[in-house]
């Protein structure tokens, strides 16, 4: 296992490697100084001259290249002019309702997963399942924005159950904080839902012929142990795969929605810096987003290989 | 002879009839395949015929019919600058279906290239399939907005950051099949044949690689269209005035309290299309994979 996981880590710093080169290249391929945008249509040349230097921008591109990234093995992700302060706390002031929409969304979303999947498999060919593979795959189909644009016509325009938008932090009480994030949570577990509930199924499908099962089913065994301790057991490797996976799909889902829904996380914050073309800040936010999807996706792999030997065995590329 | 000819033309067409090419019929017997390409024919034809169906330009503003309900000279309202909604769905169809298709065949033949490449040539493997993975890292709309922020928003910018996107996916699926063919025996024997790297990779090996790849790019279809809404959406992809689906639904946002018609109607375009894709990707697995149908059926019967 320590040698899967030794492996696996080396096979990251490539990977690691270009992800930095594409963030760094981000601001290198604008139009333009970076000086001169920060600095605004009245500047002059003598001070976009002095900022340009100050911000190492007289170096040749590669020497910046490897500044940069020193600076940020340093813990220094570059200053946004335009809030005022470093990009990394700008970033971490944010993280708490992404985090906190995340969780709740990955939660919703498996909970449902699992409940429909396995439902949908026990009554394979029947219309009950037929109607919940053609949900999942309407769900799969509705980009986040809309469903979550559908659900406030209809949960707070119409029938005003819960707010529009906005977002209150746990301490303000845990009512109102759940209340904020009902709807930005179903928008956001909706697709994970559908693309788990999908997996679920067809994982348990491929399962429940195997001979084990027969074998438990012979001696006897209620199907609700069947279906729990033995097969759900045995088909939830790929369904974690999926769990893993969809990380992502919250992430980037999550800009999204916050932009929806009016929630000072992340993906708002990217979106506004978009707007003022804050590159410091979108370079650090895309970089450390990324960073951290690689990360959970190497943990799941990880899990995999702890739950079936013969994935880290198998491993030799 | 009039007669015998009728006779012989009818023969034919009975045992036509009877012996449809077997691919066609399994095309016609295909629920998925069939439904996904009503609404995908149902798109395209709204695409090319925009202009003729549109009551109204997508940009002809009328300031004194603002925000108007959905009546029978506006089918589905009108907007804040009391521009027709319907006109503009059918414009924002339009711009989807073209970008959809520009990134796709953009992003397929140039992940077509990196992956059949880096299948037959162990260093360029070596040196793309990292690029690849490093592109991959990224979630996909992250690194869209990325470069979107740094091209500036246009809608070729778009294209070249969403092909960008999409171009790991299309290589990654291409070089996995290409792998398998290049030790098929065939391939061992054109080498023996002296034919040229260049001969093997365009005539024997691209072929092989079809089937896995035109499943895979019907998928990237529907993705990049949901990519591309989303990236409107979030004011980083089509620049207003022209109407793209995300952009309209962007403007729905804006005007959701006294305009239900903004949000709601270019949505379910938005579906239509998404849906089609996506069963007619789940439906072309099924046509190209018979063996995978012909397993099911026979695990159903047990």
């Amino acid at each position: 296992m320590g040698a899967y996981t030794l492996k696996r880590l080396f096979a990251l710093i490539p990977v690691l490697f270009i992800v930095s080169i594409v963030v760094f290249l981000i601001t290198r391929l604008t139009p333009g100084s970076p000086a001169a945008i920060i600095l605004g249509q009245g500047a002059s040349p003598e001070q976009i001259a002095a900022l340009s230097k100050e911000m190492g921008l007289d170096e040749p591109v590669v020497s910046q290249y490897f500044i940069w990234l020193s600076n940020i093995f340093h813990g220094d992700f570059g200053y946004s002019y335009f809030l005022n302060k470093p990009v990394l706390g700008a970033i971490w002031d944010n993280v708490g309702p992404t985090v906190s929409l995340a969780i709740l969304a990955q939660i919703f979303g498996v909970a449902f997963a699992l409940l429909f999947g396995i439902y949908a498999a026990k009554h394979k060919g029947t219309i009950r399942d037929e109607s919940i593979m053609g949900a999942s795959l309407l769900g799969i189909s509705i980009p986040s924005f809309l469903l979550g644009s559908f659900l406030i016509l209809l949960f707070a325009v119409q029938l005003r159950i819960f707010p529009v938008s906005g977002y209150v932090p746990l301490n303000a009480g845990l009512f109102e904080y759940l209340k904020y994030l009902v709807l930005p949570t179903i928008t956001l577990g909706a697709i994970q839902a559908a693309l788990i509930t999908r997996m679920t199924r067809s994982s348990l499908l491929d399962t429940i012929s195997e001979n084990f099962v027969k074998t438990a089913k012979a001696k006897g065994l209620n199907e609700r142990t069947i279906m729990l301790k033995h097969t759900l057991r045995v088909s939830f490797l790929p369904i974690l795969t999926v769990i893993g996976e969809s990380f992502a799909g919250l992430v980037t889902g999550a800009a999204v929605t916050e932009s929806l829904f009016n929630i000072p996380g992340l993906g708002q914050l990217i979106v506004s810096s978009i707007e003022r073309r804050d590159y410091a800040l979108i370079q650090g936010a895309v970089l450390l987003i990324t960073v951290a999807y690689v990360v959970i996706n190497l943990v799941v792999d990880l899990l995999y290989a702890v739950i079936d030997p013969r994935v880290r065995n198998s491993y030799h590329d | 002879m009039n007669v015998n000819a009728q006779q012989n033309t009818e023969t034919i067409s009975v045992t036509a009839k009877k012996k449809r090419n077997p691919a066609v019929a399994r095309f016609f017997s295909n629920r998925l395949l069939v439904r996904g390409a009503i609404l995908i024919l149902l798109s395209i034809l709204i695409a090319v015929f925009a202009p003729l169906i549109s009551p109204f330009g997508s940009l002809q503003i009328d300031p004194a019919n603002r925000l108007a309900p959905p009546s029978s000279t506006h089918w589905f309202g009108t907007d804040n600058f009391g521009r027709d909604v319907f006109s503009r769905t059918m414009y924002g169809v339009r711009i989807s279906l073209m970008i959809g298709a520009a990134v796709t065949i953009i992003a397929t033949v140039l992940g077509l290239i990196v992956g059949l490449l880096s299948s037959y040539y162990k260093i360029l493997d070596y040196i793309l399939m990292r690029i690849c993975d490093g592109l991959f890292a990224f979630p996909s709309i992250l690194l869209a907005i990325a470069i979107m922020s740094a091209l500036g928003p246009k809608t070729s910018n778009v294209i070249i950051a969403l092909s960008l996107v999409f171009i790991p996916s299309i290589a990654r699926i291409v070089r996995s099949a290409a792998l398998v063919v290049k030790e098929k025996t065939f391939i061992e024997a054109l080498k023996a044949q002296g034919a040229s790297s260049l001969r093997i990779i365009c005539f024997h090996m691209a072929p092989n690689v079809l089937s896995p790849l035109i499943v895979q790019v019907t998928y990237v279809f529907a993705v990049t269209i949901l990519t591309e809404a989303s990236l409107s959406f979030l004011g980083a992809g089509i620049p207003a005035p022209t109407p793209s689906l995300g952009n309209m639904l962007y403007d729905g946002k804006l005007a959701i309290y006294n305009a239900w018609w903004m949000t709601v109607f270019p949505g379910v375009f938005i579906i239509l299309i998404v849906l089609g894709l996506n069963l007619f990707g789940d439906g072309l697995r099924d046509w190209l994979n018979p063996k995978n149908v012909m397993l099911k059926k026979r695990r159903k019967k047990r």
